[in-house]
């Protein structure tokens, strides 16, 4: 399955942060790569959602939902700034 | 009170299908009418969810392909085979029908006139969707940002908006550059070949005009655009890309 990018996620995100996410800066915690959400590397064809970093593939996020549940962990993702709403 | 009015969830709304239009074998353009459609920007995406009879629900993301200021809300949609949503929207969907959809979305690859320009639209087969969007709204506002368009598809029959590109290419602020990668006819005067640095080169800015460039098409096609771009001295910070999982250009 070929990757997508953080533009795919900008419904999804948007339902559960009430604004636009593909503009939310970050830094890799790995490799120190800085930019927006809607250019990280992501899957979606497995039973959550991944995003890599575009610089080194550290894992960035994960999205999974479960019963309209929706548990994300930004694990590989220090300062994450949020757009204004 | 006005902050936390802007702070909503995003809620599923419903659109009827006014008409669909066949772009190619394997691509629609569905216009909708959306009671209180609240406008949105050139490039922005809704999600489009359907749901089976027993309740399992999915759903995919699609660009917008009309102007802001058009009457209908238009998704141009391509049939994937084993896709579980573009057949239906492709082969089922008919005029009248409902469809539940979420929107709009998106704040990254949006071109409002205030960024300027010169502006290089490079779509790759249905990469062209938001880059339409675009063009619709620049000529909808009259804005005299001068814009070349570089579109990459298999063969003539495959290329989506083919008429509309061509009359657009009559005007003066707009360059369509066409290149077809697998077959084109005899007769062909455009370019042939998948895009490299040296057809960006001509089909696009030289870099020192700074231009504004949006990149949309099958991953594989993004990343050779932008790393071409990037090469021929664009500066990364004014290049906006969007992938999806559409079928190769």
């Amino acid at each position: 399955m070929e990757p997508l990018d953080g533009n795919a996620l900008a419904g999804v995100m948007h339902d559960l942060f009430a604004r636009d996410m593909t503009t939310m800066g970050y830094k890799c915690t790995s490799c120190g790569h800085t930019g927006v959400m809607a250019e990280m590397v992501v899957y979606m064809s497995g039973p959550g959602t991944v995003a890599r970093c575009r610089g080194c593939e550290t894992i960035l996020m994960m999205l999974t939902e479960r019963r309209g549940m929706y548990c994300i962990d930004m694990s590989g993702m220090a300062q994450p700034v949020l757009p204004l709403a | 009170m006005e902050r936390a009015a802007l702070l909503r969830r995003l809620t599923w709304q419903t659109g009827t299908v006014i008409a669909t239009t066949v772009e190619t074998p394997r691509v629609k353009t569905i216009a909708l009418a959306v009671p209180d459609w609240p406008g949105h920007r050139a490039g922005q995406h809704v999600d489009v969810r359907l749901t089976a009879p027993d309740g399992y629900q999915t759903q995919r993301s699609y660009s917008i392909a009309s102007a802001p200021g058009d009457d209908y809300l238009s998704l141009t949609v391509e049939r994937l085979d084993d896709g579980e949503v573009s057949p239906y929207l492709v082969d089922e969907l008919r005029g009248g029908d409902e469809l539940e959809f979420r929107g709009p979305v998106g704040g990254h690859f949006v071109w409002d006139e205030e960024f300027g320009g010169p502006l290089f639209l490079v779509g790759g087969g249905s990469g062209l969707v938001p880059l339409r969007s675009m063009l619709r709204h620049h000529r909808a506002i009259g804005s005299q940002v001068p814009v070349r368009v570089l579109c990459s598809a298999r063969s003539l029959e495959s290329l989506i908006y083919r008429e509309e590109l061509m009359k657009r290419a009559a005007d003066d602020l707009i360059d369509v550059s066409i290149t077809l990668t697998r077959e084109a006819p005899s007769s062909w005067r455009g370019y042939r070949g998948r895009i490299d640095p040296a057809l960006l080169s001509t089909a696009g800015w030289a870099a020192a005009e700074e231009p504004l460039t949006y990149v949309c098409g099958p991953t594989a096609f993004v990343e050779t655009a932008a790393a071409g771009l990037v090469a021929l001295g664009y500066d990364a910070g004014r290049i906006r890309t969007e992938r999806f999982g559409g079928t190769g250009v």
